[in-house]
């Protein structure tokens, strides 16, 4: 039976975490320009935030991925060159390693042993899915996995099988250990990785895996801590040819470098490097945006019945004209007393012919911002009508439209659409362009229920404001600095904003800032660790700065509030112009917002304006700001 | 569709703390937070018949704890079960109030006393839990979303009680979270934020009813965002907000039609349902485990007592045993 258009879309849309899709993972996967790199048998690194497809692609890089990707097909398993072993890390079990109870170098050996353990279970179920799956028998030479067992201090393992059984019940031990590691009674421990390479070996060794690769696939890597991030540095380091490891994890999520022994791990020398951000910052976004958006359109127009709709997703999201987008902000109300008051003076009221509401509005604004009337801005303009509008025409016609609307914090003070936009609000994070796009179509069901009409402007913009409001409130829960994290965005966000309303004689578009670092090394660590939970956890973006403005400048970066939260606090999207904030003011707004707000404020001369209402979405948290 | 379990009564209500008595000779274990409802009276003390163990020294960095100027480590059989065999030569009757004790000191300690009557059933070992009311709650100075009141001051973030880490495998893949949910809605969401879960497997438990009339409410409106995603909201289930074994009951019902399913259970609500949480768990340590974030709790949260609540816990598993009362 077929489905309603707008179910489909919700329903191919609606659930955009890898995880949570389960069938669907592979049936939508599409692979990025990236996933080439990703199969080369190096280890590789590969960083992103959350929703950036991480999970996406390091699961269609699992045997199970790969044989859901290949049509579950017995001869693609058998085929593949290399298999995949995923592992999750799961904060409740790694962060049980640690505590006053034992040294740091004996946690290590723990969870060297606790790795090993893992990593063997992991290859034990591969073998066992790939005989079921393919109907082929493994068989592992006996004296191999006895080697196994030895590594394991287990015994009695003939076969994968058994080998499996004694592994799962050597983690319940180990999960005994763990829970009475005070007293010290521990069971024999593994050396790190040596059982890995000995069942790895194995396992080549067998006609089913001769020539193969194994990947062991390490996703959600920020969840170790540092001494065990450096157990796995130690293994990329010295990694053998006969498996090689694929870490994802978040932006700023590995800790450290080095490995066990104060080596350092460096690129490309030992490991190959895709870092999200820098890959979809020079361009390679917007293409596997569509693709991955254009893929789920046809697969909702399948499910529909649909099946001549076009299938260009940039057609269902239209822009607006900014002069059409001006008449929407309500430029015209503002603009008829402006133009009736000039049409009494007969030597301007001419210059009105040519004049767009919005070219009389800015020369408005500009008369307003130099202190002069209308009239002289007027006469000024007569003596050279293009060059006087050119530089505005070209740079600063956007940002004008952030200044049209009323100051009561109604209405919308800002559209965010075009298909453009949207991708550029998502700012390469793919999680978030498909929640916009779900909520888009779910408000144009509501206002339009046509899958033929394009999605309007408004509706656009609200879904922009929905998924913005949706991460705002979700900071908190992210880290156990998050409280801290939400007062620096809802302070950051209303800066942008108030810069934004009150641009005009100012430095239009400021979206980012740099650091005066702070002279204490106390308090410049504790600006170092909330910048990097908040670039971690997406609230900030991080970037080489390209030019300084003062010496005392941060030398290393600049950072721009993430532009999914552009249409909540209304701010421009893009990156443009920048500002310079100290380390202190940017601490303060994360522990007391209101007082951190004025400082920053009255730091980069913008006064807080109390006419000024707050958007309506930010109703929510009004309280946190009185 | 949501169902209400009727249970035998295995909790005793009192109007205040002076109203409880203590069976004689019984052993009291407590401890005493910032919160003024964990303070017990000298006056209400000096009128038991009873020996009291007062927990001191609970910081969450130390895994330990103090009784008696002797520190027990958590992560230790040798010193936790020296601490239960030393309270259990006092008295086979066990009291353990929780009000004032951290969830890493009281859960290992009312697993391990679990244990106890579980394998010697006939060592007449008794186990009750205490639990106070607070009258109010502190209403956050800044009030944002799932952040009503002023509860917690920030996370450790996740990490295991002590003596209660789950490294084993599970035989099937499936696993399902269980939220205990209370007002810090931020909390429940900090939980699904770090454990990504898939869809559907997410069954949030709100207290219902609550400790007063219109906790619900705060409850609803503090878990809004985490309930609406990925239709959370329609996999809820009530449990008394003061009721451990109503908590027990609805995860042994998940276990039995869920039996190759993992239910990680996340307390991030109320004391009383973290109790029913981790007496499942002690029971049943194959098929679940416990998350907990570790908060800081914040200072002055709550205000004065109310309702003291004595949980027959010992009672309740000997019920749960019985083949009349499954029948």
């Amino acid at each position: 039976m077929q489905e309603d258009v707008f179910t489909a879309l919700r329903a191919v849309f609606g659930r955009y975490k890898a995880e949570w899709l389960r069938g669907d993972v592979f049936r939508l996967f599409q692979k990025p320009g990236y996933f080439p790199e990703l199969e080369e048998p190096r280890p590789t690194a590969l960083i992103g935030g959350r929703g950036t497809g991480k999970t996406s692609v390091l699961k269609s890089l699992s045997y199970r991925g790969h044989f859901e990707l290949s049509g579950k097909s017995a001869a693609a398993a058998v085929n593949a060159p290399y298999v995949g072993l995923y592992w999750c890390i799961d904060s409740n079990r790694v962060t049980a390693f640690a505590g006053p109870e034992l040294e740091p170098k004996q946690w290590i050996r723990l969870f060297a042993h606790y790795v090993n353990l893992e990593i063997v279970a992991m290859f034990c179920e591969y073998v066992l899915w790939f005989e079921n799956t393919t109907g082929t028998t493994v068989t592992v030479p006996q004296s191999r996995l006895a080697k196994v067992g030895t590594a394991l201090h287990i015994t009695g393992a003939a076969t994968i099988n058994e080998l499996a059984s004694k592994v799962s019940e050597a983690l319940v031990t180990l999960e005994a250990s763990i829970n009475s590691v005070a007293d010290r009674a521990n069971a024999p421990l593994s050396m790190q990785s040596v059982p890995i390479e000995y069942l790895a070996e194995a396992l080549i060794s067998t006609d089913a895996f001769s020539g193969k690769v194994f990947y062991i696939v390490v996703d959600e890597f920020e969840n170790l801590d540092e001494t065990q991030q450096s157990l796995f540095n130690t293994l990329i380091k010295h990694g053998r040819d006969k498996f090689a490891f694929k870490i994802g994890m978040k932006d700023s999520g590995w800790r450290t470098k080095a490995t066990l022994n104060g080596e350092i791990l460096t690129h490309p020398a030992d490991y190959d490097l895709i870092d999200l951000s820098e890959r979809f910052g020079n361009g390679q976004y917007p293409s596997f945006a569509r693709e991955v958006c254009e893929a789920r359109l046809a697969h909702a127009f399948v499910r529909a019945g649909l099946v001549n709709m076009p299938p260009e997703i940039p057609s269902y999201f239209q822009d607006l004209a900014v002069d059409e987008e001006a008449r929407l902000l309500g430029l015209g109300r503002r603009i008829a007393p402006i133009r009736a008051s000039v049409m009494k003076d007969p030597n301007a009221s001419e210059l009105l012919n040519d004049l767009s509401d919005l070219d009389l509005y800015y020369l408005h604004r500009r008369a307003e911002s130099e202190s002069v009337s209308l009239t002289e801005i007027l006469a000024e303009y007569s003596l050279n009508p293009k060059g006087y509008l050119s530089s505005y025409r070209e740079n600063y016609r956007q940002s004008l439209l952030f200044t049209i609307s009323e100051h009561s914090g109604k209405g919308l003070q800002k559209y965010y659409s075009g298909w453009n936009t949207l991708t550029k609000v998502s700012g390469g994070n793919i999680r978030y362009l498909v929640e916009i796009v779900e909520r888009a179509f779910e408000l144009h069901r509501t206002t339009s229920n046509d899958i033929r009409k394009a999605v309007s402007a408004r509706d656009q913009t609200e879904a922009c404001i929905a998924v913005g409001r949706k991460y705002v409130q979700e900071v908190q829960a992210l880290d156990p600095q998050g409280h801290r994290l939400t007062f620096l965005l809802l302070g950051l966000g209303r800066l942008l904003n108030l810069l934004a309303r009150h641009s005009l004689g100012k430095q239009p578009d400021t979206t980012s800032f740099v650091l005066a670092r702070p002279t204490s090394q106390e308090i410049a660590q504790e600006l170092d660790d909330l910048l990097r939970i908040a670039v971690m956890h997406q609230v900030l973006r991080k970037w080489p700065a390209t030019k300084l403005t003062s010496h005392t400048e941060a030398k290393e970066s600049e950072y721009s509030v993430h532009p999914i939260f552009a249409a909540f606090f209304v701010f421009p999207y893009q990156k443009k112009r920048r500002i310079r904030i100290s380390g202190e003011d940017l601490l303060l707004l994360s522990v007391d917002l209101k007082a951190g707000l004025a400082a920053v404020l009255n730091a980069v001369g913008q006064p807080d304006d109390p006419t000024e209402a707050l958007p309506r979405q930010l109703s929510l948290f009004e309280a946190a700001y009185e | 569709m949501s169902e209400r379990i009727l249970l035998p009564v295995c909790t005793g209500r009192f109007t205040s703390r002076a109203s409880f008595n203590v069976r004689p000779g019984a052993v009291y274990i407590y401890g005493e937070s910032l919160e003024n409802r964990s303070h017990l009276p000298q006056s209400w003390m000096e009128t038991q018949d009873c020996h009291f163990f007062r927990v001191e020294e609970q910081e969450y960095e130390r895994f330990a704890f103090t009784v008696a100027g002797r520190e027990y480590r958590l992560r230790s059989r040798i010193d936790v079960e020296a601490f239960i065999d030393h309270i259990l030569a006092v008295s086979p009757v066990v009291y353990v109030d929780i009000t004032g004790l951290s969830h890493h000191v009281w859960a290992p300690l009312i697993s391990e006393i679990v244990l106890r009557v579980a394998r010697f059933p006939n060592a007449g070992i008794q186990l009750a839990a205490v639990y106070v009311e607070p009258v109010h709650y502190t209403k956050s100075k800044v009030p944002r979303p799932g952040d009503i009141f002023a509860l917690s001051d920030k996370l450790h973030g996740i990490r295991p009680l002590p003596g209660l880490v789950r490294l084993r495998r599970h035989e099937s893949d499936k696993a399902m979270i269980v939220a205990l949910l209370g007002f810090e809605g931020w909390r429940f969401d900090a939980v699904l934020a770090k454990l990504e879960p898939d869809a559907g497997t997410v069954v949030p438990v709100i207290g219902v009813p609550g400790f007063r009339a219109e906790y619900p409410f705060y409850t609803l409106e503090g878990n809004i965002i985490p309930l609406e995603r990925d239709g959370n909201w329609t996999r809820r289930k009530f449990a008394t907000a003061n009721d451990p074994f109503e908590v027990y009951h609805i995860l042994e019902m998940l276990q039995t039609r869920h039996p190759e399913t993992l239910l990680r259970v996340a307390l991030v609500g109320t004391k009383p349902h973290a109790l029913g949480a981790v007496i499942f768990h002690a029971v049943h340590p194959g098929m679940s485990e416990l998350i907990y974030d570790n908060p800081v709790r914040s200072a002055g949260r709550t205000d004065s007592d109310r309702t003291l609540l004595e949980y027959d816990v010992s009672s309740f598993l000997g019920m749960m045993n019985d083949p009349s009362f499954a029948a």
